[in-house]
């Protein structure tokens, strides 16, 4: 089911109305049955799946805890095998496959093409494959006792705001909530669906009409040029963040108005001033996970320099292939590596690199999007060809021009009428003016604003996401890892 | 638990909320049903049963391009309107028939233009938008429920749901529509539903004919059901039915290795009492200079045809004794 659908706007209501009329005894199981019915309204057969990795690791979080030693290691790989093979069946093996054919005919050794799988892939089951491990993986570090309720540790791994996208969560900060009863609570139910209006406006109305623009770009390299993909990448960028961090704000919010805290995933990574506070504030669950469970387990800190920056390389290259099964995304990965690295290092000799300003914070937001470009695009060669050309200059001589024509010799800008462009084009200044609100703390004044005001934003919102929203069958983008 | 005062100012806000949400949609909803904008239009005069000419054209753009009304009315001196929208087909299309049907005094002859993709199966609206106005007409809303039962449920029954679906054109058409009302602006209906286009044979569709591959034709029985049940409405009233195929380029003709399978669709309907003239293969397809593309005629390709058509809707309506 998608946050942002007619169907979610009915179960939403629903499920967090029963979920306060019903005794506490009975909310985890009422819980875990929207969540069934959430993920089910995608592919309903891939829901055994996530019952088949789930079984597992319940009883692995029992073993492990029942265990010591050699034996308690075993229960934890074992569970990290179940999970690292599931994504390896249903998200690698196509990649797996092709490549190795691939190279089998350029070794000229090739016979007959192995056999992909016709599989698609569940959605967001990087999500939940390492939600579930970092629970086995704290046991194993007696952080945090096994659960021993069947249905609560299944509603961990599957509650439904953060079941398809994240934040990825640990059981410390979860299971917790999810045992304990949450009253009714008017200021948080208030602030949870402020947080939802803002996420989906940051979806609909922003993410969904600047990805036009990118989309128009990138599916049509041949028809653009330099400028052009500047802006193209740029709106990426913005798509990208305003559609997951978007997600997450929904997330968060439908998850606080029943009284449980999700951790925070986005901090308006664009104003960071580098790379390393780039990955503090960008998709923090998953930037966390990665130290806590990979990083910090091949040495962390305590290394060689030399160790160090091998070991951040290495963490970036499998988070770039956790997004997805493409040399594009290792690629994208390879490239924040190298950013943070050569980033360290320049900083370390020359500080006022790291300073707060805004040449800084550019400098970022730039070295961000330049790594997009891989991301976006859907082959390597389209990549190359953006990276090749981002400097051409259009056919009437002006590299800034973004003019086009389309099939019917109508004047476009890149791609789009007017009037979408440059309402596409406010958009930017209007999220970054928002997000600078945000930055500085008013948000959290704004309770204390007059009733007129708070509700005046609140409607502007509702009408701004009515009309100006895109509602096209747009899933968000995270939901394909 | 949630005290009153907060309660109260809860049902306020979404009371407001409701009450400026509905002064929207019902402005914006009288402004595209008073509005004389593109396709809009034909859809007012039809729904709002303003609609009268003696003979009716209906269709997709295949219609809406390749018949120009003037030069009927000029050959058979009967008014003669093109209520053709471009991308629709019957099923979708056929609910504005049936408000022709039930108001029109003087139509004596109704032209259905079809094409490859007229009895095929629909499961999409196209530009749903545009009928979003006269939702609450019956006629228009089981047309649309017919192709797509749960956007046309949606769109009736869920307060507020028209807003996701209106595009760009309709708040065009709504503006538009609002001031020619407040400034009593009559429309500009002087090519009576006809859009010309003043173009040449597309480039580049030579090759792209070329490497396309054949399209076959899958006729749906509920589409050909419902198809004899407006035709038998409109002979109950006593009008003429002229099915017509239009010209089609012999390139175009080529993709269609199967366009018989439709010519005996729609010529069994005569059995109904109705005329069906196919126009496909025609010394016009032969012609690069009358066509755009494979099955849309230019303007001088529209006018020439028309000229055909006005011939023998002539010789039909000297039949019928009209």
């Amino acid at each position: 089911m998608l946050f942002n659908s007619f169907h979610f706007l009915v179960f939403f209501p629903v499920v967090t109305l029963i979920y306060f009329l019903l005794p506490h005894r009975f909310r985890w199981l009422h819980l875990l049955a929207a969540s069934c019915v959430f993920y089910m309204a995608f592919i309903p057969a891939y829901i055994l799946i996530l019952f088949f990795t789930i079984v597992i690791d319940y009883y692995a979080g029992i073993m492990i805890s029942g265990s010591e030693g050699k034996r308690r290691k075993m229960f934890l790989l074992l569970s990290i095998a179940a999970n690292v093979l599931v994504l390896a069946v249903f998200k690698y093996y196509n990649f797996f496959i092709e490549n190795v054919n691939v190279l089998l005919d350029t070794l000229e050794l090739k016979r007959y093409d192995l056999p992909y799988l016709n599989i698609i892939l569940p959605i967001g089951l990087s999500f939940h494959t390492f939600q579930a491990m970092s629970y086995t993986i704290e046991v194993y570090r007696k952080k945090f006792p096994p659960e021993r309720h069947f249905g609560y540790y299944a509603l961990y791994v599957m509650f439904y705001p953060q079941l398809v996208a994240g934040p990825i969560e640990r059981p410390q900060n979860v299971l917790p909530q999810l045992h304990t009863y949450h009253q009714y609570d008017h200021s948080r139910m208030l602030s949870g669906l402020r947080l939802m209006l803002w996420g989906l406006f940051k979806k609909v109305v922003i993410a969904d009409r600047i990805g036009m623009m990118a989309d128009s770009v990138y599916n049509n390299l041949d028809q653009h040029t330099g400028f052009a993909y500047v802006v193209a990448t740029v709106c990426f960028g913005i798509q990208i963040y305003c559609d997951f961090s978007g997600y997450s704000d929904i997330a968060i919010g439908s998850a606080r108005t029943m009284g449980i805290d999700l951790m925070v995933n986005f901090k308006r990574p664009y104003f960071a001033s580098t790379i390393s506070e780039f990955w503090r504030r960008w998709h923090i669950s998953l930037s966390t996970w990665f130290r806590d469970y990979v990083y910090i387990a091949l040495g962390g800190n305590r290394v060689s320099n030399i160790k160090r920056n091998f070991n951040l390389f290495f963490v970036f290259l499998i988070s770039g292939f956790w997004h997805g099964a493409s040399w594009n995304f290792v690629i994208w990965g390879a490239l924040h590596g190298f950013f943070l690295i050569t980033g360290n290092f320049f900083q370390s000799r020359f500080p006022f690199l790291k300073q707060r300003n805004f040449v800084n914070i550019l400098l970022t937001f730039l070295l961000a999007n330049f790594a997009w470009i891989f991301f976006r695009a859907t082959a390597f060669d389209d990549a190359m060809q953006v990276v090749r050309g981002l400097f051409s200059v259009h056919v009437n001589g002006n590299y800034f021009s973004l003019v086009n024509d389309d099939f019917k010799g109508n004047i476009t800008y890149m791609g789009l009428p007017l009037w979408k462009f440059a309402l596409t084009l406010l958009l930017i200044p209007m999220l970054f003016i928002a997000d600078w609100f945000i930055e500085k703390g008013y948000v959290i004044s704004f309770d204390r604003q007059p009733v007129v005001l708070r509700w005046s934003v609140y409607y502007i919102l509702i009408i701004a996401i009515l009309l100006l929203g895109v509602f096209e069958t747009n899933q968000f983008i995270y939901f394909q890892f | 638990m949630m005290k009153w005062p907060s309660v109260k100012l809860c049902l306020l806000f979404w009371a407001i909320l409701f009450a400026v949400l509905f002064i929207m949609g019902e402005i914006i909803d009288l402004g595209v049903r008073k509005s004389n904008y593109s396709h809009y239009y034909k859809i007012n005069l039809l729904a709002n049963k303003r609609a009268d000419p003696e003979i009716a054209v209906f269709g997709s753009s295949v219609g809406e391009v390749g018949i120009d009304p003037r030069v009927i009315e000029n050959i058979t001196g009967k008014r003669t309107y093109n209520y053709s929208i471009d991308g629709t087909r019957f099923l979708q299309y056929r609910g504005l028939v049936k408000e022709l049907n039930e108001s029109s005094a003087s139509c004596k002859l109704v032209i259905f233009t079809e094409t490859f993709f007229s009895l095929t199966k629909v499961d999409q609206l196209t530009e749903a938008d545009r009928y979003m106005a006269h939702i609450r007409n019956n006629s228009i809303y089981e047309s649309l429920y017919d192709v797509q039962p749960e956007l046309a449920w949606k769109l009736k029954y869920i307060p507020f749901y028209k807003f996701v679906v209106m595009k760009h054109p309709y708040y065009k058409a709504s503006i538009l529509g609002l001031k020619s009302w407040i400034k009593n602006i009559l429309p500009d209906d002087s090519l009576k539903g006809y859009t010309p286009k003043y173009r040449t044979w597309e480039t580049g569709l030579d090759s792209i004919n070329k490497s396309s591959k054949p399209v076959t034709i899958i006729l749906d029985s509920i589409t050909i059901e419902k198809y004899r049940l407006t035709i038998r409405e409109l002979k109950h009233k006593g009008r003429k039915v002229l099915i017509i195929i239009p010209p089609v380029h012999k390139d175009g003709l080529a993709l269609l290795p199967n366009l018989d399978v439709l010519r005996k669709a729609l010529s069994s309907f005569e059995e109904e009492g109705v005329y069906f003239r196919d126009y496909s293969v025609n010394g016009i397809s032969e012609d690069k200079s009358y066509f755009y593309n494979n099955s849309h005629l230019n303007d001088a390709g529209a006018k020439k045809f028309s000229g055909l058509l006005a011939g023998d809707i002539n010789k039909l309506l000297r039949e019928g004794g009209q």
